[in-house]
């Protein structure tokens, strides 16, 4: 077991060079530092100074890959790709445009973050099942017909709407609980309500449906029968025999993106004023400020191939038939 | 009397008049428009087996979930009567009848890799129906569990009590669902094909086995199987089935020595001349559901069938201690 997770995180470091690689050409070889600094500065009136200006000011006046005039190992080191990209490695993510340390930002910011995802996930992971569970239970009646209606209902619907209907109604008409804002500890309960709630509901259409059809599929299988054979209530063999063995497909699907819940969401984020990682991305994307939205694509690289390997590793917790080697 | 019947408990010496453990009496069972099961009657006296015999499609796995119960209303519509201990099963509510099924009737199934849940050891698999119908305590079930694996053959139960199926042998996860079935002694065992899923080797130890445990417990027990020889040897009585209808019903020797219906017949000729274990014995095949013949409905295959046999049904009568359907018992 110990083997294997360290062969695998072995495994991850190509993949990890080649994302950064990927992300070096695309933010320093397709995106140059001059076109950077032309869209900092405007499109207009721009001297070639005040972009060289704008490059030194940023770090970004070294040459890409090879420093000519510096000397023995600084002709590699001092150069964008070992200062911006390598640097990376180590997390060393530099400054923003702001001046705050990038990496620091993100150790703050990662807190409340977590405090919505992870409640949307836990929540919602339950919630589907539970949902999907009901549906099977009365399969082929129109409870589960209308069950499968709503889902599709549901999952057609534009996640916005669910943002904008939550803070009409449960905000502004019901006054029920604050449209947006945040605060840690216990008294922030009330500004994380609102946001993981419309989360939960924007994802319950796709999430249960889709567990419905693994259910189902577990249904028509030979040890249900069995367990009906034993005499069993047909909640214990849903609850019991049919549920334990849908949940491999589940979690094993679920875990990965268990480390990116680290980075947040996006949307719901910059919509509740949640001072986390996804409103921090969104915000450096309409700053366009690059060395944030570089560390932020390297960071979710990152904690995907770690959600993968998660994965791997919970196909041995959850199926006593898997066994790593 | 009593003694006799305990030494040998085969059907020869139980007498008539004893009340029969299960009575199906023109049990027919349809899915929609088709009749799976069609006037279907048997008895079986407690201590009793009976082997079903009968090519694939017959409707013998069909009949074994009816009688469990897990074939009913609303997803096949039955008529007639399945009296098990003087209980009509037929209309029985749901949550009586699961305090029959895997208590007083036990199921096996053929394919015990896929009939085993991959996710719970054979220990707790055994030990669900102890809680369910027995109400035994944890500790217990675990005793009592490993008992069980060690009556059907299980060597070093208590290692094996916390293996997962994936961790046994096809013939050891047989074992462990044989165990399953007999955890609360069931007065009835029904075998779906126990041992066809199996090698050749390990077959006979298997249907050895179930024959010795249900002997041991003095139950009885329907076995569906395939070969018609084997039923014999392994069974006090035979009935053979053809597209949902029982064609002859009676003592295996007496089934075996002297077949009366045509069908058996050919089962018998086929066991006889190829000494092969597939059923071929006639040309054609049972015909399909919605196509079923009027008459008899094995009247299309059968080398006797005369005009009345396409039109008219025969009624099964009681010739030579048994009941045979056909027009011309000779
Ligand atoms: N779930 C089902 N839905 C519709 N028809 C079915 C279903 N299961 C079985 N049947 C039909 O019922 C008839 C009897 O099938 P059954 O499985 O009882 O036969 P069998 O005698 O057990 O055959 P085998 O030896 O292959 O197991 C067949 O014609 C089959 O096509
Ligand atoms: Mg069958």
């Amino acid at each position: 077991m110990f083997a294997y997770i360290l062969r695998r995180l072995l495994y991850a470091i190509p993949i990890l060079i080649g994302v950064n690689l990927l992300t070096f050409a695309l933010f320093f070889v397709v995106n140059t530092p001059d076109d950077m600094a032309r869209l900092q500065l405007g499109v207009k009136h721009v001297t070639p100074e005040a972009i060289e200006r704008w490059k030194a000011e940023h770090g970004y006046d070294k040459p890409l890959l090879v420093n000519a005039e510096a000397e023995g190992a600084a002709q590699f080191t001092d150069t964008i790709f070992f200062k911006h990209s390598a640097a990376m490695f180590a997390f060393e993510f530099g400054k923003g445009d702001d001046g705050r340390d990038i990496a620091n930002e993100i150790q703050t910011r990662m807190g409340p973050s977590l405090a919505i995802a992870l409640p949307v996930f836990v929540i919602g992971l339950m919630v589907n099942i539970t949902f999907a569970l009901l549906m099977v239970f009365f399969r082929a009646t129109y409870l589960d017909l209308w069950g499968v209606v709503l889902c599709v209902v549901l999952m057609s619907i534009s996640g916005l709407f669910y943002i904008i209907a939550g803070q009409y109604f449960i905000a502004k008409l019901w006054n029920l609980l604050p449209i947006s804002g945040f605060a840690g500890g216990i008294d922030g309960l009330r500004f994380i309500l609102l946001p993981v709630l419309v989360s939960v509901v924007a994802g319950l259409g796709s999430g249960a449906r889709w567990y419905r059809t693994i259910f189902l599929e577990e249904i028509g299988k030979d040890y249900v029968r069995t367990a009906r054979a034993k005499g069993l209530s047909e909640v214990r063999v849903l609850f019991r025999h049919v549920l334990k063995n849908g949940m491999i497909p589940i979690l094993t699907g679920a875990v990965v993106v268990l480390p990116l819940l680290f980075m947040g969401s996006l949307i719901t984020e910059s919509f509740f004023g949640i001072p986390g990682l996804g409103s921090y991305t969104i915000d450096a994307i309409q700053a366009q400020d690059f060395a944030v939205v570089r560390a932020m694509v390297f960071l979710g690289s990152f904690l995907y191939i770690v959600g993968l390997i998660l994965t791997d590793i919970s196909y041995s917790w959850v199926d006593p038939r898997v066994r790593l080697q | 009397m009593d003694t006799a019947v305990a030494l040998n408990p085969r059907a020869a010496d139980v007498p008539e008049s004893r009340e029969p453990l299960l009575e199906v009496s023109d049990f027919s069972l349809r899915r929609g428009q088709a009749v799976v099961l069609d006037g279907v009657n048997l008895a079986l006296q407690p201590g009793e087996t009976l082997g079903l015999i009968g090519e694939s499609g017959a409707g013998k796995s069909t009949l074994a979930m009816a009688l469990i119960g897990l074939l009913r209303a609303p997803e096949v519509q039955l008529e007639g009567s399945l009296c098990f201990r003087g209980t009509e099963l037929t209309r029985l509510r749901e949550a009586d009848y699961r305090r029959l099924r895997g208590n007083k009737i036990g199921l096996i199934f053929q394919d015990a890799t896929a009939a085993l849940n991959p996710c719970f050891t054979v220990g707790e698999q055994i030990a669900e129906p102890l809680k369910r119908h027995l109400g035994l305590s944890k500790w217990d079930r675990r005793e009592r569990a490993a008992e069980l694996m060690h009556s059907v053959g299980i060597p070093e139960p208590r290692l094996r009590l916390d293996a997962y199926p994936h961790e046994l042998s096809g013939g050891m996860q047989q074992r462990v669902m044989i165990a399953i079935a007999l955890a609360c002694n069931p007065e009835l065992l029904l075998a779906d094909e126990p041992t066809s899923a199996l090698d050749v080797t390990i077959q006979a130890q298997i249907m050895e086995l179930i024959l010795d445990r249900v002997r041991e417990l003095n139950s009885s027990a329907i076995f569906v199987l395939h070969d018609l020889a084997l039923g014999a040897q392994v069974c006090d009585r035979i009935a053979v089935m053809y597209a949902g209808q029982i064609v002859e019903e009676g003592p295996s020797e007496r089934v075996l020595a002297s077949p009366l219906h045509p069908y058996t017949r050919g089962l018998k000729s086929c066991v006889v001349e190829l000494g092969s274990r597939r059923l071929e014995p006639i040309p054609g095949q049972i015909p399909p559901l919605d196509a079923m013949p009027a008459g008899c409905r094995f009247a299309p295959r059968c080398p006797k069938a005369k005009a009345i046999c396409g039109e008219q049904r025969p009624q099964a009568e009681i010739r030579d201690g048994r009941q045979v359907a056909c027009w011309f018992i000779d």
